[in-house]
């Protein structure tokens, strides 16, 4: 494990600062001792030379030679047979060699340090010299004159015998203040040395401590490491050297991951590397952290590895040292790749039931168009054939042709609503709508229903009720009028109320109570717990012999649960049942208008074709010729002038070139299709007048709607056509004729009040509603 | 190093004096004697009441073989060039048999080497100093002389008292 030799080079540093003091002290002692142990040697040095030759020997044997001459000299005079002339001879040469002594080298010049030594050995010598040629012609025996030679002499005796005591005297001296000093010396080195074994008795002490912390200190780096070598991210530590990042240690994970052994990674640039082995740059990244001295990571970094790519998360930290500078770096990586693919694959996964769901709900407007245009056909067919004269019976044939198309047309919403809801493919929509006229409308729909089976209806609303809300009406009617149309089909005497509540609440939003309560024949409590679940058992038995899908209740929970409100139902066989509907709404953003009284009616009581419709030139856009026959007669009927055309093509050159009061356009269309045939028109030049464009489709999407009111359409007509909203629509639009051009109703409007004309419509009132409802 | 020269030197040089003191004894002094070799002695060219002897004259001792060393003294100024044969040829010639020399001046002053000493180091007897014989005024005619320069560890008081001038004699024992 390397940990340790990313070393900081600042722990050397702080070492110092530790050991500092103790090691000056070390110094300075270590330093003291040299300095007096070289004194001390200098001193013994000094001793010892003054002791290799000893001057005071010197001097005294000079003394001694001056005296052993005389007494030679004095026995040769005397005739002793024990000197000869030869042994005088030698003294004197001796005495004279002693005398030179004085004169030359180390000794003589120490010596020569005393006044009376030079003046006594010149005097000697001069005497010496003078004497020497007596001391030659000196015969043996007389006496006389070796007395008088060794008299002079002898009076040198005196001044050499004070030099030797003086020079005695002074070594002495000397030699004990040498000692003295050296004594010093000696106990100034015992003191030093207690100086040295304390600071580095402290100093060991110091390295000690020093020794265990290194030991925790590898302990502690002993567990960083195996957490790094059993990591399952790689991890490596780099330090910057001429700006690359040089890794000094790498974990066996990121060695896989490479697959590569760490002795082939440790030393080289991280950023190369990485490029070089997974094609991952993250150079930049690297270098940006070292700049900056801030943290670096990226959650997904692409590479490739064995010809598959490779994702990393990566993360860069730089190290600061106590004075924050950055020492090393600290890299991690995860190998997210497998997760990755798993989001991927998720995620296409996701997408491909998106597209499959799309598919089905293409699909579904695509049925609703194909079953939608042929029941168009016969449903046109059955009204143009109503108006003629018929039989009797041929009227109850063409009754029962005629309510057969309608129950398979509903059958038909009632599965595309549900498709629609489980999808998510309903938006609600939001409008002004009063619900006093809503709850009047539903109601009045049901009245033939009542006087065919002689019951009651009541309609119960307190005037103090808010009833100018806003919200999705056209959703709310048909969550009515399926709970009517329930309570109509199984009650079979007594009757059937319909009792609205309202509660005001906080900023403007409205809790409203809805109870449809009937005197039918129940239903059983297990039953209750499933008639709002699709394709149940009991919606089979509600169903039975009843007709229509049964997915009636089904829908409207899926409808009230839309508006954040609940559904609810209370039953007794036998007694009745009632069912609460609770949602909250808003209020009305502004007053509406007094509601519009249905004129519909008038119209069809009597049989003349309406006043606002006679004369106006309409434009029929429609492939189908059954629907051409349907639309042109029904047209025709209501006193219009009418050219029809078999394409998006044909009407745009037919708008051209004519004016037309009104275009009905169907949106589906060879060549160019009823949308953007609308757009084209709407860009025709030179139109005094634009005419309004009604839609006519059986397309019941959402996105339909939006595409029309888009390309500049005014209203909407659902497929199959029915005379009556025919002329409500022809009466909204035709009704400004000659005033101004555009019209600005929005489809979202027109399409409500459609609703609600056409529920006044005579027939039966639930399909058309229920059509509408869906359809728009 | 210089004492390994030096020991090769002593090799050299015993080698063949050794082989010619065993074939025959000294000749006699034929001037003054200079320094007279007692003791054990193997090659005595003279003999009196305390024993045999080897008596050595000027041209004996030259005849060893003059060496020169150079050297410093505490007793002369600068550094002198002495010349003169080698102490321990001088005791070859004498075939001497021992460990201690004990030498003596002329003042009687004495003092006792080592033979070791001899062995050791290239020591002289000096005869002359700078080209100059050696007086009995300056410290002749003999001097043993050790060279101090060339050997510091010789610089010593006791090394010091081994420098006896005026040799007279040498008694091996």
């Amino acid at each position: 494990m390397d940990l340790a030799a990313a070393k900081p080079r600042s722990a050397l540093i702080s070492q110092c600062k530790r050991y500092g003091p103790a090691l000056v002290a070390l110094a300075v002692f270590c330093g003291w001792f040299a300095v007096s142990q070289h004194s001390v040697s200098r001193l013994q040095n000094e001793l010892l030379a003054s002791s290799k030759e000893n001057i005071y020997w010197t001097a005294s044997q000079a003394e001694v030679e001056l005296l052993r001459f005389v007494g030679a000299l004095r026995d040769y005079g005397t005739g002793s047979d024990a000197v000869s002339r030869a042994d005088v001879l030698e003294r004197f040469d001796l005495l004279w060699s002693r005398l030179n002594l004085f004169r030359e080298g180390e000794v003589g010049r120490r010596l020569g340090e005393f006044e009376e030594s030079v003046e006594t050995v010149t005097r000697a010598f001069a005497m010496l010299r003078a004497e020497e040629a007596a001391v030659q012609a000196l015969r043996r025996g007389d006496i006389a004159e070796a007395g008088r030679i060794a008299d002079r002499l002898q009076s040198l005796h005196a001044p050499f015998r004070d030099l030797s005591l003086r020079v005695m005297q002074a070594e002495e001296r000397r030699y004990g203040s040498s000692h003295a000093k050296l004594q010093q010396r000696h106990g100034d080195l015992a003191w030093i040395l207690v100086g040295v074994l304390l600071s580095g008795a402290v100093f060991v002490a110091l390295l000690v401590r020093e020794r265990r912390r290194n030991q925790r200190l590898h302990t502690h780096n002993r567990l960083l490491a195996t957490a790094a070598e059993i990591a399952n991210t790689g991890i490596v530590l780099t330090h910057l050297r001429d700006g690359e990042h040089v890794i000094d240690y790498c974990n066996p994970h990121f060695s896989d991951m490479l697959r590569r052994p760490d002795v082939e990674i440790r030393g080289c640039d991280l950023g190369a590397l990485l490029e070089q082995e997974l094609g991952v740059g993250v150079g930049e990244l690297l270098d940006d952290c070292a700049a900056r001295g801030q943290r670096r990571n990226d959650s997904e970094v692409v590479g490739r590895r064995d010809g598959e790519r490779l994702w990393l998360r990566f993360d860069y930290v730089p190290v600061m040292s106590e004075t924050g500078k950055i020492t090393s770096f600290f890299a991690e990586f995860e190998d997210v790749t497998i997760r990755k693919r798993a989001e991927l694959t998720t995620i296409a996964a996701k997408e491909q039931a998106e597209a499959g769901s799309k598919a089905k709900s293409d699909f579904l407007a695509v049925m609703s168009h194909e079953i939608r245009t042929p029941m168009n056909g016969i449903l046109g067919m059955v009204q143009l054939l109503e108006a003629g004269r018929l039989s009797a019976e041929q009227r109850d044939y063409l009754e029962i042709a005629r309510s057969s198309g309608e129950h398979l047309l509903q059958l038909l919403n009632d599965v595309l609503d549900l498709s629609k809801l489980e999808a998510g493919h309903m938006d609600l929509e939001g409008s002004d709508f009063d619900l006093r006229e809503l709850v009047e409308s539903v109601t009045r729909l049901f009245e033939p229903k009542r006087l065919e089976k002689g019951l009651r209806l009541t309609a119960d609303i307190p005037p103090e009720a808010v009833t100018q809300l806003h919200g999705d009406a056209a959703r709310l009617r048909q969550v009515l009028f399926n709970l009517l149309g329930n309570a109509f089909k199984f009650t079979h005497q007594g009757e059937v109320g319909v009792e609205v509540e309202t509660v005001g609440l906080y900023a403007g939003r409205v809790r409203v109570l809805i109870r449809v309560s009937d005197t039918g024949i129940g239903i059983a409590p297990a039953d209750q717990q499933v008639i709002f679940d699709p394709f149940s058992q009991a919606q089979q038995w509600l169903n039975g012999g009843h007709g229509g899908t049964g997915l009636g209740l089904t829908i409207c929970r899926r409808l009230v649960t839309m508006m954040d409100g609940s559904i609810e139902v209370e039953s007794e066989p036998g007694v009745g049942s009632t069912f609460s509907v609770a949602v909250e709404l808003e209020r009305a953003r502004r007053a509406l208008s007094a509601p519009v009284k249905s004129g519909g009616s008038a119209a069809c009581e009597s049989g003349e074709p309406p006043a606002f419709a006679r004369g106006a030139r309409v434009l029929v856009a429609e492939d189908s010729p059954t629907n051409q026959l349907v639309v042109k007669t029904l047209l025709q009927r209501l006193g219009c002038e009418v050219e029809v055309v078999e394409d998006g093509e044909q009407a745009l050159a037919e708008a051209a070139r004519r004016g037309y009061d009104l275009i009905l356009m169907d949106l589906r269309m060879p060549k160019l299709d009823g949308i953007e045939a609308a757009k084209a028109i709407r860009r025709l030049p030179g139109l005094a007048v634009a005419p309004p464009i009604v839609a006519v489709t059986a397309d019941t999407l959402q996105r339909e709607k939006k595409a029309c009111a888009e390309a500049g359409m005014n209203a909407y007509i659902a497929k199959p056509i029915r005379r009556a909203e025919l002329e409500r629509v022809l009466r909204e639009r035709l009704a400004s004729r000659g005033s101004s051009g555009g019209d600005s109703v929005p489809v979202a409007y027109a399409a409500e009040t459609a609703s609600t004309r056409d529920a006044a419509s005579p027939g039966d009132p639930g399909q058309r509603a229920l059509t509408a409802g869906c359809g728009i | 190093m210089r004492r390994f020269v030096a020991l090769l030197a002593v090799l050299a040089l015993a080698g063949p004096g050794a082989a010619v003191s065993a074939a025959e004894s000294l000749p006699a002094a034929a001037d003054p004697v200079l320094l007279s070799v007692s003791g054990a002695v193997s090659r005595p060219n003279a003999s009196d009441g305390a024993g045999p002897r080897a008596e050595f004259d000027r041209t004996m001792l030259a005849g060893l073989g003059m060496q020169t060393v150079r050297t410093s003294t505490d007793w002369t100024d600068g550094v002198k060039a002495f010349r003169g044969p080698y102490v321990r040829d001088v005791l070859d010639a004498a075939g001497y048999r021992g460990e201690t020399v004990t030498a003596t001046a002329l003042n009687d002053y004495s003092v006792e080497i080592p033979m070791a000493d001899f062995e050791r180091y290239p020591v002289v007897l000096a005869m002359e100093m700078d080209g100059e014989p050696l007086t009995r005024r300056d410290k002749g005619p003999l001097w043993i002389v050790y060279p101090r320069d060339e050997f510091a560890e010789l610089a010593t008081a006791e090394t010091n008292a081994k420098w006896i001038w005026q040799l007279r004699s040498l008694e091996v024992r």
